[in-house]
Formats: structure tokens, C-alpha cells, sequence
């Protein structure tokens, strides 16, 4: 029988940065992540760009800020998917059309153990980590990460890595 | 590095912890139901087994007899939804360590697994008594650093912060690896009271001038001799 094993070293959240095609990886990602019950909306910017980065930290962000979007969208919204370069930035952006987070959430979405309880159909079981464990791994990349978000029209998160060679 | 399966169906749940682990210094490895946690276990050691109870093909319970008669110095515990009383009781009359109902605070998880290991484990490491770092002789385990010449009384802290440096003496040590080490939690407030322990132990150790602890601005510290 095959068995699906993951696994993670204790990593302390170290980032061992590597030489890595952007673009391709982009693409490769969005195309395999599984989304069962919204419409995934791409715009990936073709252009190849090499950036010096931690992929796999890189992914832990990506598949918490996925994994949100996708619990507070309702079922057959549209999650959108922008890349672009701007001002020394590689920028991703997640856009998804749920209920957005009220200024009273907003300024405390990052902290520990933190959750949203309104719209999360997964809240029983969420462990209130997901934001948290992404900035800290956007300080590991010396990247950045903000969220735009209005009530009723969804919210917007941004991750920028530096397209500079030196972290 | 201690090794945990996880047995957990639900992917994002299961990411999340793995990442939460792993920020722990835990070796994670995860599996999506009991017939593939039995697979693994025949070819991989662990130290400790997380089960969900609610999974496709082979529950959390179900597997759990097979751990009490076929692994029973493998200590494990349930993470589940299934808070009645009758499923607590049955989860524990399974063999579990522990059981723990979602949602749950992940620092009291990491707490609870740390407690478990550290009374199962077979293989404790041996306590060293005392490490000489340039002209001191450092005691941990008394909070005490000297010389021919001085001698200091340091806090529980201070003492922690002072056998990591000269365990990863030589090495860049980052600060978040610290702060993890010393409060199991990464937070400016902490930051900031590390920073005055490092410049206490700084001063401790000036009566020697060939120690030297380094700041790499923006990255951590290294202890190293000349």
C-alpha cells in the first residue's frame, strides 16, 4: 500500500536560501494546490525572475495564506492570484471574496493563537497559528507581508520578497 | 531531535501543527489515517505518536490497540474534536498519555508532549557537571561561573543563556533560536530581555579578553575564543 508520509525537520524556522526561478515555481504551486469548492483566478506575471529565497519556507506561507482565503470564501467564490514586480519587489497577492475582517480583527490577525471565529466554517478545529507563523517566516526571508480587507468584499494579502540577491 | 508521528486526516490542521512542531525542534513526520501510521511504524522509530481519532480507513482508537499491544513502551496521545466523556474515557482506557480536545492553546500541546518525553524517555543525556570556557569554569546546574579570581552568582536565565552559548561555542547562534530556547516563544518584549543578559554575560566574562561573544546585527551571536 502506499503511504503518504510528509515530514519536516526541526528547523527553528532557519532559512537556507537557494537560487530560485520565481515564476516556475509560482505556476508549479498554484497549479497543484488542491481547491475543491472555490474557482482559483490566476495572473501570473510570465516573466522568468531569479530570486535567492527559501522555497520551503516560501510554501509554509503560501499554503497558510491559501488555507485561509480558502476557509473564509464561500463555496464557488473566486480566490485571485496576482504576481508582479514593483519597486525591488517580487509581489504575490491572494485576494479572496469572503466576508473580509473587521477593523476590530485587523489589528490583531498576526498574534498568537488568534482567530476570526465569524465565517470560518473550520473554527472548531483551527489552532489560531496560521498568520502568526507567516510573518515570522517573512522576517526569515526579509520579505514583507500586509493584508488590505473591507467588510462584505473580502480581503487581500500580499507577500513581497526582495529581489535583491542579498537576505 | 525528537521524532513525532502525526496521524491526522485533516491537511490544513495538520500542516500547521507540523510547522508549530518543527518550530519546536520536533522531527515531524505525518500520515493521513491508522493503516498508514501502522506501515510506517514498522520501519521507522518514534519518540511519541499524535493521533487524531476521526479519520477514512482506520480510526484513532482502533489504531490505539495496536500501539497498547504491539508498541507499548510508545507513549502517544490523542488530538481530537471528540470532547464527550464516554470518548475521553475511552481514549484513555486505550493506553493515551494524554488527551487533548480541539481547539486547543498549541504552547500547552508542546508543554504536555515535553512532559510525556521526558518521562518515557530511556535514554537521558548525562548531565555535565561543569564546562571551562577561557579562565572560568562555569556550573551550570549551580548558576555559578569563576575564576582564580571572581566569582559570580548568575540567574536561572542568565545561566541558560550562558550554557547555550558555550554548547554552540564557534557557531552563529539566531536570535529567534535563542528566544525559542530560553521562552519557547519568539516576542520583542523577550527580545529585549535577552539583549540585557547578553550584555551581563558579556561582562562576566571580560576579566577574560580572549572570549568573545559577537553581535551579527540582524542575526544572532556567536561565542568564540581567540
Amino acid at each position: 500500500m502506499d503511504t503518504v508520509l510528509e515530514s519536516t525537520m526541526g528547523s527553528s524556522m532557519a532559512a537556507s536560501p537557494t537560487n530560485l526561478e520565481i515564476t516556475e515555481f509560482i505556476q508549479n504551486y498554484f497549479t497543484d494546490f488542491p481547491i475543491p469548492k472555490q474557482k482559483l483566478v490566476l495572473n501570473i506575471n510570465p516573466e522568468p525572475i531569479m530570486l535567492h529565497t527559501d522555497s520551503n519556507l516560501l510554501t509554509n506561507i503560501l499554503n497558510n495564506l491559501l488555507d485561509n482565503a480558502i476557509k473564509y470564501s464561500p463555496d464557488d467564490s473566486e480566490i485571485q492570484v496576482k504576481t508582479y514586480s514593483q519597486h525591488n519587489y517580487y509581489c504575490i497577492e491572494i485576494q479572496d471574496n469572503g466576508n473580509g475582517i473587521s477593523p476590530r480583527h485587523q489589528k490583531h490577525i498576526f498574534d498568537k493563537f488568534y482567530r476570526v471565529s465569524q465565517g470560518d466554517k473550520h473554527n472548531v478545529k483551527g489552532l489560531g497559528l496560521g498568520l502568526y507563523l507567516s510573518k515570522l517566516y517573512i522576517e526569515q526571508l526579509n520579505a514583507q507581508l500586509s493584508f488590505t480587507s473591507k467588510m462584505g468584499e473580502g480581503s487581500k494579502f500580499m507577500v513581497m520578497l526582495p529581489l535583491s540577491s542579498h537576505l | 531531535m525528537q521524532k513525532i508521528l502525526l496521524v491526522e486526516d485533516d491537511i490544513d490542521f495538520g500542516d500547521l501543527l507540523m510547522q508549530y512542531l518543527s518550530l519546536h525542534n520536533f522531527q515531524v513526520e505525518r500520515v493521513f489515517n491508522g493503516l498508514e501510521a501502522r506501515n510506517v511504524l514498522k520501519q521507522t522509530k518514534y519518540d511519541i505518536i499524535l493521533l487524531d481519532v476521526m479519520m477514512p480507513k482506520e480510526d484513532g482508537f482502533t489504531l490505539a490497540k495496536t500501539l497498547q499491544h504491539e508498541y507499548a513502551d510508545l507513549p502517544f496521545l490523542f488530538v481530537t474534536a471528540r470532547k464527550l466523556k464516554e470518548d475521553i474515557k475511552k481514549g484513555l482506557s486505550l493506553g493515551a498519555d494524554d488527551y487533548i480536545v480541539k481547539p486547543f492553546d498549541a504552547d500547552e500541546l508542546i508543554l504536555r508532549i515535553k512532559n510525556i518525553l521526558k518521562r518515557t524517555q530511556k535514554h537521558i543525556k548525562p548531565v555535565i557537571s561543569s564546562y571551562k570556557i577561557g579562565i572560568f569554569t562555569f556550573e551550570p546546574e549551580n548558576l555559578l561561573i569563576y575564576s582564580s579570581n571572581t566569582q559570580k552568582r548568575l540567574t536561572e536565565k542568565e545561566s541558560s543563556l550562558l550554557l547555550y552559548l558555550i554548547q554552540h561555542k564557534d557557531t552563529l547562534i539566531k536570535r529567534n533560536d535563542i528566544l525559542l530556547y530560553l521562552w519557547d516563544e519568539v516576542d520583542f518584549f523577550k527580545g529585549r530581555s535577552m539583549d540585557v543578559f547578553m550584555t551581563r554575560i558579556r561582562k562576566y566574562l571580560s576579566e577574560d579578553p580572549n572570549l568573545h561573544i559577537e553581535s551579527i546585527r540582524g542575526v544572532g551571536y556567536r561565542l568564540w575564543e581567540s
